[in-house]
């Protein structure tokens, strides 16, 4: 069944994941640089800064999230990082692809090999027509290349897929015949087919209950792994960022914060969990505190910054 | 293609109702367009092939002959330009027919000469005045035959093949023993015998014009069988057209009209040396036109070759040709008069037809625009999600036009195959290639237009409100939408100032064009100003406490624009198109009506041939079941008032009778009373009062005049002037009462009694009144004219019945398509609507509020539609009004294209009925919509809904 291209490339990946567990330097071997990302549209005439300047990097093989109030400006970025919609400024590259500089042939290749969607609608990922398998290979086809040559190749790999997602009983179903996890996980075989470097979703769990939620979850966790895809996760659901490794909120059209979590395993053999929370550092070197610091110290206009030896202290300006 | 994922099938098994409404659709279009080109050659193919059918033999046919005063040499004596020398029988046949073969070798296509109907002959008519053919007398004791008017019969002699000839009696007539016999022998028709009382050994004289002979004995010696109805209408009969039976003739003499009888007589081929002393010989040949070789469209080459034969190059080549017979001869034919006739009928019916055929089309092309727009909105989410996941322009491309295909293609082999099975035409090709044009431009027009939304990879924004009342036309839409506002009004402008394209000009693309400009500016404007109506009537509904006024109005601002706009625009070109159709429509009828009225000048109408309507026969016809007023008139055409510079016709009638006649047909209505009221000093020596027309009265004046007519000279005086009247409907006129005129002219005839023209008015059976006449015996003696077989005879004029039927047709089309139009936008809506009705259910909507929810949401554009739709309509009439000609469609009845320019004046049925029948049945389909909806399970609706 699996050709040895797949073993290499499989190999390959979960090498990289497993060397790259550390927090990527700015824009140094990371997959997904933003820099400084402004996107301006027209709405009736009036203008909306959906992006204010967004700060992002996304290591190869990270499993992330981007969270943020409806309107703060992430399901624009997803849609850049699709290659759906144009910065109006700054600077974006996914892989070697510049995403303000690509011509429509450019941009086409870039859709089929690059990166692979998932959105909110179940329905509005899966072709109704077609069966699940159908709709795994259509991306395959419409990409024009079968890499690994031929529809029986391409007929393989949908069914892997399918299994390793865990609806390979659904593989001739119709999507009205499955469940809404069934279809979100097919849907995700489907962004898959093509071997993308990037797996985006856009509110995956939206329109499920919380079990299946989690379990779609799993499904992102096992692509991750086992593929070594890159996944970048859109939500407006705080609680998504107990799922993955790295959050990063959006506020006001600018990546404001971000937790890390550590997984660590004591010498008793018992994990815990530990989190941080940072402010995201521009490559100006600024830095957004989150409002409810900022409010707890009445901090306003300016503060006062202090160099100690390993941190930089922050104090509210003292009253005359 | 090799495709591991199947695409067609599923997609078409997906929605197999669109693809099959879709197919129906193209079906319906490709038809029609095919049908276009098919119909119009086949009625002006049917137009000239009757047009020629019924036109004499001189209108069907190429005459050959000498010109006059030139001999051909077949006759010796004669002055020649060239010379065979004295020919026996034999040989002038074997010239005859040589001649023939030279002239018909001339004659090429796309003329085609039926040859077995060439005829040829000599013949020798004398000309006397106003007689023609030699007054025959007989030797003493005998009759030369029937004298009506104490005129003896008069014939001319004719020699021609006697090889289609019957014997019935004797033998056919032999060469005389030499030139100067003084006798000849001939036979006659059974017909000619038998009114003429003519046998076998009759002896009959003729007068010869020459200073040496008195006369020329002619003796009969067989008698042939007459030609049938059929063969009389052949150039052999139709060519000597007195040789099967003999025809009364009149000749004007002073105060009354003589009648004789003529007929023609056969000599043999060896007698026509001796003609000359009878007659000038004249020979002819006739090239009749087989039936059915011309089509419509070889009407300009044949006039052409018309032109040649009569006048140049093959008529020079006939005047040079070696053969001493042919040579010299010229060519001339009726058939270039009457193709110059059709062709300029035809030219003048085709903006007509043209404005019918755009409409429809222009009704056509939006209701395939609003299927491939409604097309577009629904696929939206599918065409991204593939252009999403990398799917090429081409690629897309390729598989949407195979998709549209699918259902196109088996459509319009349908809609191709059933216009030419059921049409079928010579314009085979030309159909084929319209009906194919449509293919191509449907299939490929909804892959188009989807491509062209989704051209572009941002998908279209979702939160931004694309509906009716809201949308904000973009810059580019002003000024594509103000540049045809600038066309539509320089197309009416040009077409008012130019008035109607020179007759023969062709087709005028503007004249095509602009009524579907005017249709579609129309709608542009009407969709700018629609939500502004809409604005208003929400308002006070907003007010009020009931929500289904609200909701209605708030769903009908918020329709999607493809669903609302597209199907106004069908609705109003169709709207246009049938409103100025059925004006056009019932102004040809209207004008039909008047023209026969001005014709007979009452619904029946016996004239007089002779002496007069027998007065039985008059009164019996006055009884007549179903007369509503009758009278006779006596008259005198050509009365001459004061001086006598001034001829007017006379009527002479009873005053009540005829005023009764006059009021019912509505032709100048009178008070009896006018014309009888006495002035002082009756007799002889009071002047008789008339009325007249305003030309006639203008020369009467106000002071008392005389007038001379058959009857005498009397003193008139005018009491009235009449716009027209029905005895004499078209032109001036005079009218006295009959009994005080006769007695100031002291007129004591006989005829006086019998009057020349009886008018009948009120639904008469002219079966009956031609029943009663040849009861009466009297058949020879009237005409009968009845203006409902006038009327029938303009209905059936082959090329104005054809383009009015075709006008008719397109009128319908357009109507039906907008109906389509209207079905459609409310089917795709319909799954939605439903599932709004069943949310409301469940909230506790009432069913009957439920009708009248979707009745208001819908309405509003439908009562749009249809208001502005016949203002269009009502202002296309004027407005391109001068540019339609009812002349040619409303036709003449002799035949002469008396075109006299009349535009269509706007009435108020024509003008509001489209839009009420279109209004009720969109009405109909709303509310059986309701029905539908109202009868299924909340639950399986809302289910329904949400799949939608």
């Amino acid at each position: 069944m699996s050709t040895g291209m797949d073993d290499l490339t499989l190999d390959e990946l979960r090498r990289q994941v497993a060397g790259d567990q550390g927090r990527p330097r700015f824009g140094q071997d990371a997959l997904i640089v933003c820099e400084r990302v402004v996107r301006i549209y027209q709405a009736e005439g009036v203008e909306v800064q959906a992006l204010q300047g967004l700060d992002l990097t996304v290591a190869k093989g990270e499993l992330m999230a981007l969270v943020g109030a409806s309107g703060s400006g992430k399901s624009t970025l997803l849609q850049i990082l699709a290659g759906l919609d144009v910065p109006t400024a700054g600077k974006a590259r996914v892989g070697e692809s510049d995403l303000l500089a690509m011509d429509a042939k450019a941009r086409l290749r870039y859709r089929r090999e690059v990166v692979g969607f998932v959105w909110q609608q179940t329905a509005r990922n899966l072709l109704p027509f077609l069966t699940a398998r159908q709709n795994v290979q259509l991306p395959m086809q419409l990409a024009g290349t079968h890499r690994s040559g031929g529809r029986r190749a391409a007929r393989a790999r949908a069914v892997e897929l399918l299994e390793l997602l865990g609806v390979a009983e659904c593989r001739d179903r119709r999507p009205h015949q499955m469940s809404g996890g069934q279809q979100q996980r097919v849907a995700i075989a489907v962004a898959l087919a093509n071997r993308p470097d990037v797996l985006l979703a856009d509110e995956p769990t939206g329109e499920l209950d919380s079990e299946t939620g989690a379990l779609i979850f799993d499904a992102f966790r096992t692509v991750n792994a086992e593929l070594g895809a890159t996944v970048v996760i859109v939500t407006h659901d705080p609680m998504v960022a107990g799922e993955v490794r790295r959050t990063v909120a959006v506020r006001d059209g600018r990546a404001a914060t971000e937790v890390l979590r550590r997984t660590a395993t004591e010498a008793d053999g018992t994990e815990t969990v530990t989190e941080h929370e940072y402010a995201m550092l521009d490559s100006a070197g600024r830095v957004q505190f989150p409002r409810q610091f900022l409010e707890a110290l009445g901090m306003e206009h300016r503060v006062e910054l202090l160099l100690e030896r390993d941190h930089i202290q922050v104090r509210p300006e003292e009253s005359q | 293609m090799r495709s591991s994922v199947p695409w067609l099938w599923p997609r078409l098994r997906h929605r197999p109702a669109a693809t099959v409404w879709t197919g129906v659709l193209v079906a319906a279009l490709v038809f029609l367009t095919t049908a276009l080109p098919l119909t119009l050659a086949r009625y002006q193919d049917t137009a000239l092939d009757t047009t020629l059918r019924q036109a004499p033999v001189t209108g069907r046919s190429v005459e050959a002959s000498p010109p006059e005063g030139v001999g051909i040499g077949i006759v010796p004596g004669e002055t020649a330009q060239t010379t065979v020398g004295p020919a026996g029988g034999a040989a002038m046949q074997a010239a005859m027919a040589t001649a023939a073969d030279q002239v018909e070798a001339q004659i090429g296509a796309p003329l085609r000469i039926d040859t077995s109907q060439v005829s040829w002959g000599i013949q020798a008519v004398q000309h006397a005045g106003n007689e023609t053919g030699a007054a025959v007398s007989a030797p003493p004791g005998q009759s030369p035959g029937p004298a009506p008017d104490g005129v003896p019969p008069h014939l001319s002699v004719v020699w021609q093949p006697t090889g289609q000839l019957t014997l019935m009696t004797g033998r056919l007539p032999a060469a005389p023993a030499g030139a100067g016999a003084g006798s000849l022998e001939v036979a006659v028709s059974q017909a000619t015998a038998r009114t003429m009382g003519w046998h076998v050994g009759t002896r009959l004289l003729v007068p010869v014009p020459s200073v040496y002979r008195g006369q020329e004995q002619l003796t009969v010696v067989g008698t042939f069988r007459d030609p049938t109805a059929a063969e009389s209408r052949l150039p052999y009969w139709a060519g000597a057209s007195l040789l099967g039976a003999p025809s009364l003739y009149s000749i004007p003499a002073p105060g009354q009209t003589l009648h004789y009888w003529e007929a023609e007589v056969l000599v043999a081929p060896g007698a026509v040396r001796a003609l000359p002393q009878i007659a000038p010989p004249e020979p002819y040949w006739w090239f009749p036109v087989a039936s059915g070789s011309l089509n419509a469209g070889q009407v300009g080459p044949a006039l052409d070759m018309l032109a040649s034969l009569t006048n140049g190059d093959r008529a020079s080549t006939l005047l040079t040709t070696d053969d001493p017979v042919s040579s010299g001869l010229t060519v001339q034919s009726d058939l270039t008069g009457l193709l110059t006739q059709f062709s300029a009928q035809r030219d003048a019916l085709e903006p007509v037809v043209t404005i019918g055929v755009a409409g429809t089309a222009g009704t056509a092309a939006a209701v395939l625009l609003m299927v491939f727009g409604l097309a577009t909105e629904r696929r939206t989410a599918e065409l991204a999600l593939l252009r999403a996941r990398g799917a090429g322009l081409r690629l897309l491309f390729g598989r949407l036009t195979v998709e549209s295909a699918a259902a196109t293609v088996p459509g319009a082999l349908v809609g191709i195959g059933a216009a030419l099975l059921l049409l079928p035409s010579r314009v085979w090709a030309t159909a084929l290639g319209y009906g194919l044009a449509v293919l191509l431009a449907a299939t490929l027009a909804g892959p188009l237009r989807m491509l062209a939304r989704h051209r572009g990879l941002r998908p279209a924004r979702t939160d931004l409100r694309t509906d009716l009342v809201r949308a904000r036309p973009s810059r580019r839409r002003t000024v594509v939408e103000l540049f045809l506002l600038v066309l539509t009004v320089a197309a009416v402008v040009a077409l008012r100032s130019r008035g109607l394209a020179p007759t023969g000009g062709g087709l005028d693309p503007l004249t095509a064009v602009a009524p579907v400009l005017l249709g579609l500016t129309g709608a542009l404007l009407l969709v700018r100003c629609y939500p502004l109506p809409l604005r208003l009537a929400a308002r006070p509904v907003t007010r009020r406490s009931g929500a289904v006024g609200f909701l209605g109005l708030a769903r009908a601002g918020r329709g999607g624009a493809t669903g609302s706009l597209l199907p106004l625009l069908a609705l109003l070109l169709a709207l246009t198109t049938t409103v100025f159709g059925a004006t056009v429509l019932s102004g040809v009828t209207e004008r039909r009506a008047a023209l026969t009225t001005q014709l007979v000048g009452a619904d029946v109408r016996v004239d007089a041939v002779g002496s007069g309507v027998p007065a039985q026969l008059a009164t019996a016809l006055q009884r007549l079941p179903g007369v509503r007023a009758g009278t006779g008139v006596l008259t005198d055409p050509l009365a001459q008032l004061g001086t006598g510079q001034t001829v007017v016709p006379l009527g002479l009638a009873d005053p009540a009778s005829y005023a009764r006649v006059s009021a019912s047909i509505g032709l100048g209505p009178f008070v009896p009373s006018l014309l009888t009221a006495r002035t002082a000093g009756t007799g002889s020596a009071g002047a008789v009062p008339v009325l007249a027309s305003p030309g006639a009265a203008a020369e009467i004046g106000s002071a008392p005049t005389t007038l001379t007519s058959l009857f005498g000279t009397m003193r008139i005086r005018l009491a009235g002037v009449l716009p027209s009247t029905p005895f004499t409907p078209g032109g001036d006129f005079v009218i006295a009462a009959q009994s005080p005129a006769l007695a100031a002219v002291h007129w004591s005839s006989a005829a006086a009694a019998t009057p020349s023209a009886v008018l009948l008015t009120g639904p008469v059976q002219s079966s009956a009144v031609k029943a009663l006449i040849a009861a009466s015996g009297a058949q020879s003696q009237v005409d009968v004219l009845d203006r409902s077989d006038a009327e029938a005879s303009l209905d059936a004029q082959p090329l104005p019945s054809g383009a009015v039927s075709l006008y008719q047709a397109a009128a319908l089309a357009a109507t039906l398509l907008a109906l389509l139009a209207v079905v459609l936008a409310l089917l795709q809506a319909a799954p939605e609507r439903a599932a709004l009705l069943a949310r409301l259910r469940t909230m506790g909507l009432r069913p009957r509020q439920g009708y009248a929810l979707i009745l208001t949401e819908t309405l509003p554009m439908l009562l749009l539609a249809a208001v502005a739709g016949s203002a269009l309509g009502a202002a296309s009439v004027p407005l391109l009004g001068s540019a339609v000609d009812l002349g040619p469609l409303v036709g003449s009845l002799d035949g002469t294209a008396a075109v006299t320019h009349a535009s269509p004046a706007l009435q108020l049925l024509p003008v509001v009925l489209p839009a009420a029948v279109l209004l009720v049945l969109a009405v109909a389909v709303v509310l059986a919509e309701a029905a539908v909806i109202g009868r299924r399970q909340i639950g399986v609706q809302l289910r329904a809904g949400d799949e939608a």
